[in-house]
C-alpha cells in the first residue's frame, strides 16, 4: 500500500512537471509556473503558520527582498545565477533573522499586526530605494542558461521552477519530521510546556521564521526571472495575504493542501486579470466567501468525507 | 547524604504578597521527597521557582552544585530537571507518543540544518528517540493508546504521560506537581509503584501532593510548608506525628473533612 | 520654536485621527475580539464621502457628518452580518475572520474607486484654509477641527461606555463573553452596534483628516497600520492606549515629515512599534486583564 502510495506520488509529480511543460500553450505555462512559485510561498508559510503558530503577514517582503538581490546580483552585476538566488535567499534569510528577534517575543494578534507593519515598511523601502528602482522597478530581465542548458523559453523555465517547489516541499517534509520540527510544533501547542522540556522558544521560532523567510526568497528570485521584471507591487501586502489564503484554503498543516491551495489561488486570480477593474473587488468577494464556507480548508471537507466513508464501511 | 538540589532563603512576592517566603531545603540525591501542605501553602510556586517558570524575589536554588537561580525553564530543563504540571499541559492536538517524542528532546542532537538533509542524516537518530519514547511509554503503561491524541485521554492516563514525557529525557531530578490529583485509588496505586521504581532507578523525586496517603506511602523524607514558609522537614512518621501539620490543616479544613467524613462514617 | 509649535499641533491633529481610529479599532475588538482590517477603508471612505458630500455637492457641513454617521453606520453593520457575524457563527479561526476582513477591505476599496474615482481629491476644510497666527505661529484651522471634534467624541463615547446600560453590557461582553450571554446580553446584537459604532468613529476620523491631505481610495491600508500599530502600543482593547498610542504615532508622524521625509512613515511606524512593544510586550495600557475596562 505504501509502496503504491509512493508509486503514485512519484507519478503525479512527474506529470505536473511534464504536462504543462510539453502542453506548448503559453498561457498554461504561465499559470502553471505562477503556482509552483505560489507552491514555495505557500508550503514555507504553511511551516512558519500552521506548524510552528506563528502568523506572518511579512511573507510577501522576504519574498521580494529575494527578487531583488537575485536580479541586482546577476542580471545587474553578473554574478552566477544560481548563486544569486542563493544570495538572494541568504539576504531575506538575514533580514528576517534581524527582524524577527523583537518581532517574535509578541504573541497572536500583536505579532500579526507587526508582521503586518514590517511588510508595509519594507514595502516602502522597494518603493523609495535607489537600487530597486523605486516605484518603477527594474526591467530588461533575461532569463539565464544553466548548465549550458538555455532557460530562456517559459517552458524549460518552468521546468526549473516545478524542481525547485519539489525540492521546497521535500524540505518541508523534513523539517516537519524531525526534532527541530517537533519542537516547533511543542511550541504551537503549549510555550511553557515547550520551555520546561528543554525547547530554547525563541531560538527556535527565530530560526524557523528565517528559514521560511529564506524559502520566500528563493521563490522570490524564481519569480523574478519569470516575470522578467520586478516592481514594488508584486511585493506587496497583497501577495502575503493571497500566500495565507492559500495556507488557509489547503487546511493549514498539510503541506500538500498548501500546494493544492496555491494552485487554486493562481488560477483564481489569473482568471481575475480580464476583468480588469473589477478583479479586486471579486477577488474580495472570492476571499470572504472561501473563508465563509472553507474556514478550515479542503483538507476538512476531505476528512469529513473520509470520516463518513469509513463509518459507512463498518 | 549529598544534596542534589538545595534552596537557601527563597522568596516570592506576588504584588507584594509573599507565596513563597525565605524557604530553605535540600533534595538528598536518589531520594523521592514529598512536599507537602495545604492549599495556597506554596507548593506549586516553589516548582515554578526551581523550573525556572518564575524567578524568585530573592534567595538560591542550587542543582549540583550550581547556581540555577533565574535561569531560564530550557537552561535548567538541559541540565538535568523535569516536571510535571499540576494542570495538565500536553500538546492536545498531537498523539500520546509524539508528546513523549517531543519530551526527548535534550536527548537528540540534530538542529534544522541537518533536519534538511532527511532521513540520510538524522536517521539513526530518529530510531533511537523512537525507541526511548516507546520505552517510556510503556514504561507508564500506556503502550496500547501510543497514537491516541492527547486531548482524548482519560485525566488519569493524562497524569501517567506527562510523567512519561517528563521521564524519557533522562533527568537527574524530577519535579511532580500533584501527579494523583483526580486518580482513583487504583490509579493511584499504580502511580506509587511506578514512582518507587523511578528511585530505583536512581531518580531523585519531588512530589508534591496533597493526597497524603500516597505521600505518606512512598516518600523517605517530607517539607511540609504552610503560609509559604516550612513548617517542619521529617520523615513521614515524624510528620504525622506533628501537632502543627494537622494543625495548619485543620486551618484550611482539609483534614478536618477528612476526619469528619469518617466519623460519621463509623457511626452510621 | 514657532516650527517645533508647528510640528506639535501637526502632531496633535494626527494625533487625534490616528486615536479615533484607534478607538474604533478597540471598540469592535473589545467585545468579538477580531481584528477589523477593513477599519482602514471604513477611515478612507469617511474622508471620500466627505470630500462628496461637503466639497462636491456643496452640503452644509453638519448635513455631510450627519449623512456621514448614517452612511458609516450603515457599512459597519454591513461588515459585520455579511461577513463578520456568519464566521462567528461558525466559531471560525481567528485568521479565517482577519482574512475575511481584509476580502471586505478590497471590496471596500475597489468599489469605492469605481465609484467615486481613481484620483486624490482635494477636501475642502469647513473652516477655510487662513492660518490663524497665534503667537507668530500659524495654524491652519482645520487642526482646530479636527482636535475639538475629537475631544468631544471622546468625551461623548466615555459618557456611553461608563454611563449607559448600553455602556455596561458592553463592558461586560468585554470582560467576560460568556458569562454575559448568561445574565441575558444579546452579544450578536452588542457586536452589531459595536461595529455600526467602528464605522462611524474610523469614518468621523477620515472626515477630518482628509482636509489635512487629501482624500483618496488607495489611504485605507496607511490607515489601517496607523491605527492598529496606535491600538496595539496603547494596548489592544484599552481606551486610554487607544488615545496614547494614536497621540504617539501622530508624534512620530510629525517629526518624520517636518525632519525626515515623507516617504519612510510606515517603516518609522513600524520601528516604534517595535520599540514600545520591545519594553511592553501588551502594549501601554495592555492586558492587565480584570482592569481592562475599568477606567477611562
Amino acid at each position: 500500500m505504501a509502496h503504491r502510495n509512493t508509486t503514485l506520488t512519484l507519478a503525479a509529480v512527474a506529470a505536473a512537471i511534464v504536462i504543462p511543460a510539453l502542453s506548448g500553450n503559453g498561457y498554461v505555462i504561465q499559470v502553471a509556473s505562477l503556482a509552483a512559485i505560489g507552491a514555495m510561498m505557500a508550503v514555507s508559510l504553511g511551516i512558519l503558520y500552521g506548524h510552528a503558530g506563528q502568523l506572518s503577514f511579512a511573507h510577501a517582503a522576504f519574498y521580494g527582498i529575494g527578487a531583488y538581490t537575485a536580479v541586482v546580483l546577476h542580471t545587474q552585476r553578473g554574478l552566477d545565477f544560481f548563486l544569486s538566488l542563493l544570495a538572494g535567499a541568504a539576504l531575506a534569510g538575514l533580514a528576517a533573522f534581524v527582524v524577527g528577534l523583537p518581532t517574535l517575543r509578541l504573541r497572536g494578534n500583536y505579532l500579526a499586526i507587526a508582521t503586518m507593519a514590517l511588510q508595509l515598511g519594507i514595502s516602502e523601502v522597494f518603493v523609495n530605494a535607489k537600487i530597486t528602482g523605486g516605484s518603477v522597478g527594474i526591467f530588461g530581465i533575461v532569463r539565464p542558461a544553466v548548465f549550458g542548458i538555455s532557460l530562456e523559453s517559459p517552458a524549460a523555465y518552468y521546468v526549473l521552477l516545478a524542481l525547485a517547489a519539489v525540492l521546497v516541499f521535500a524540505l518541508a517534509q523534513f523539517i516537519v519530521h524531525s526534532r527541530p520540527g517537533r519542537a516547533l510544533a511543542a511550541v504551537r501547542e503549549d510555550e511553557t510546556a515547550a520551555s520546561v522540556i528543554g525547547v530554547d522558544i525563541i531560538r527556535y521560532k527565530v530560526s524557523i521564521f528565517t528559514i521560511t523567510a529564506m524559502i520566500a526568497g528563493l521563490a522570490g528570485g524564481l519569480f523574478a526571472y519569470q516575470l522578467e521584471y520586478v516592481s514594488p507591487e508584486s511585493f506587496n501586502l497583497d501577495w502575503s495575504i493571497a500566500v495565507l489564503s492559500m495556507v488557509i484554503i489547503g487546511g493549514k498543516r498539510s503541506a500538500l493542501g498548501a500546494v493544492i491551495g496555491a494552485v487554486i489561488v493562481t488560477i483564481v486570480t489569473q482568471l481575475l486579470f480580464s476583468m480588469g477593474e473589477l478583479q479586486f473587488l471579486v477577488y474580495g468577494l472570492w476571499i470572504i466567501l472561501i473563508m465563509l464556507f472553507l474556514p478550515d480548508g479542503l483538507v476538512s471537507i476531505w476528512r469529513t468525507s473520509y470520516r463518513k466513508v469509513r463509518e459507512a464501511g463498518s | 547524604m549529598t544534596a542534589l538540589l538545595s534552596v537557601q532563603e527563597l522568596t516570592k512576592l506576588f504584588g507584594g504578597v509573599a507565596a513563597v517566603d525565605r524557604v530553605s531545603f535540600a533534595l538528598p540525591k536518589g531520594k523521592l521527597t514529598g512536599l507537602i501542605g495545604p492549599n495556597g501553602s506554596g507548593k506549586s510556586t516553589m516548582i515554578n521557582l526551581i523550573s525556572g517558570l518564575h524567578s524568585p524575589t530573592r534567595g538560591t536554588v542550587q542543582f549540583k552544585g550550581q547556581d540555577i537561580t533565574s535561569l531560564p525553564p530550557h537552561r535548567i530543563a538541559c541540565l538535568g530537571i523535569a516536571r510535571t504540571f499540576q494542570l495538565l499541559r500536553l500538546f492536545g492536538d498531537l498523539s500520546a507518543f509524539e508528546n513523549v517524542l517531543i519530551g526527548a528532546h535534550l536527548r537528540g542532537k540534530h538542529g534544522f540544518a541537518a533536519a534538511c538533509g532527511g532521513p540520510l542524516l538524522t536517521g539513526a537518530e530518529e530510531r533511537r528517540l523512537h525507541d526511548l519514547a516507546r520505552e517510556a511509554l510503556e514504561f507508564v503503561g500506556l503502550g496500547p493508546r501510543a497514537g491516541v491524541k492527547a486531548k482524548l485521554l482519560t485525566s488519569g492516563e493524562g497524569r501517567l504521560l506527562e510523567i512519561a514525557r517528563a521521564i524519557v529525557a533522562e533527568p537527574e531530578l524530577v519535579l511532580l506537581d500533584e501527579p494523583a490529583a483526580g486518580l482513583n485509588s487504583a490509579e493511584t496505586g499504580v502511580l506509587a509503584e511506578k514512582l518507587l521504581s523511578l528511585v530505583e532507578r536512581g531518580k531523585t523525586l519531588l512530589l508534591v501532593d496533597h493526597h497524603m496517603s500516597l505521600v505518606m506511602n512512598v516518600v523517605s523524607s517530607v517539607i511540609v510548608l504552610a503560609g509559604g514558609r516550612v513548617l517542619t522537614i521529617g520523615t513521614p512518621q515524624e510528620v504525622q506525628a506533628d501537632g502543627r501539620v494537622i494543625e495548619s490543616y485543620l486551618g484550611s479544613g482539609e483534614i478536618y473533612r477528612r476526619h469528619r467524613a469518617k466519623r460519621e462514617v463509623s457511626e452510621h | 520654536m514657532v516650527s517645533f509649535v508647528e510640528v506639535v499641533i501637526t502632531a496633535a491633529s494626527f494625533g487625534a485621527a490616528f486615536a479615533l481610529l484607534a478607538l474604533s479599532i478597540n471598540v469592535i475588538y473589545s467585545t468579538s475580539t477580531v481584528l477589523n482590517f477593513a477599519q482602514g477603508e471604513f477611515m478612507m471612505l469617511g474622508g471620500m464621502l466627505g470630500w462628496a458630500f461637503y466639497s462636491a455637492l456643496g452640503l452644509p457641513y453638519w448635513l455631510a457628518v450627519l449623512l456621514i454617521v448614517g452612511c458609516m453606520g450603515l457599512v459597519g453593520l454591513l461588515e459585520y452580518s455579511l461577513v463578520v457575524r456568519p464566521l462567528l457563527l461558525r466559531r471560525a479561526a481567528d485568521i479565517a475572520i482577519m482574512i475575511a476582513t481584509f476580502g471586505a477591505a478590497y471590496v471596500i476599496r475597489t468599489a469605492t474607486a469605481l465609484g467615486m474615482g481613481r484620483v486624490e481629491r482635494p477636501a475642502k476644510p469647513p473652516l477655510g484654509q487662513t492660518p490663524v497666527v497665534i503667537g507668530h505661529v500659524p495654524i491652519l484651522p482645520q487642526s482646530f477641527v479636527v482636535i475639538g471634534l475629537t475631544c468631544a467624541v471622546l468625551v461623548l463615547a466615555w459618557w456611553l461606555y461608563t454611563r449607559t446600560t448600553l455602556g455596561l453590557a458592553l463592558r461586560a461582553a468585554a470582560f467576560d463573553p460568556d458569562g454575559a450571554q448568561l445574565v441575558g446580553i444579546n452579544v450578536d446584537k452588542l457586536n452589531a452596534v459595536t461595529f455600526a459604532g467602528g464605522g462611524v468613529l474610523a469614518g468621523v476620523a477620515g472626515l477630518l483628516i482628509s482636509p489635512l491631505s487629501y482624500a483618496s481610495p488607495w489611504f485605507g491600508i496607511t490607515f489601517a497600520i496607523s491605527g492598529f500599530a496606535a491600538a496595539i502600543v496603547g494596548g489592544l482593547g484599552s481606551w486610554p492606549g487607544a488615545v496614547a498610542g494614536g497621540i504617539i504615532l501622530g508624534l512620530a508622524n510629525a517629526i518624520m515629515l517636518r525632519y525626515v521625509s515623507g516617504q519612510w512613515g510606515t517603516f518609522a511606524t513600524f520601528a516604534l512599534m517595535l520599540l514600545v512593544l520591545y519594553v511592553r510586550p501588551t502594549g501601554i495600557f495592555g492586558e492587565r486583564s480584570a482592569a481592562r475596562f475599568g477606567t477611562v
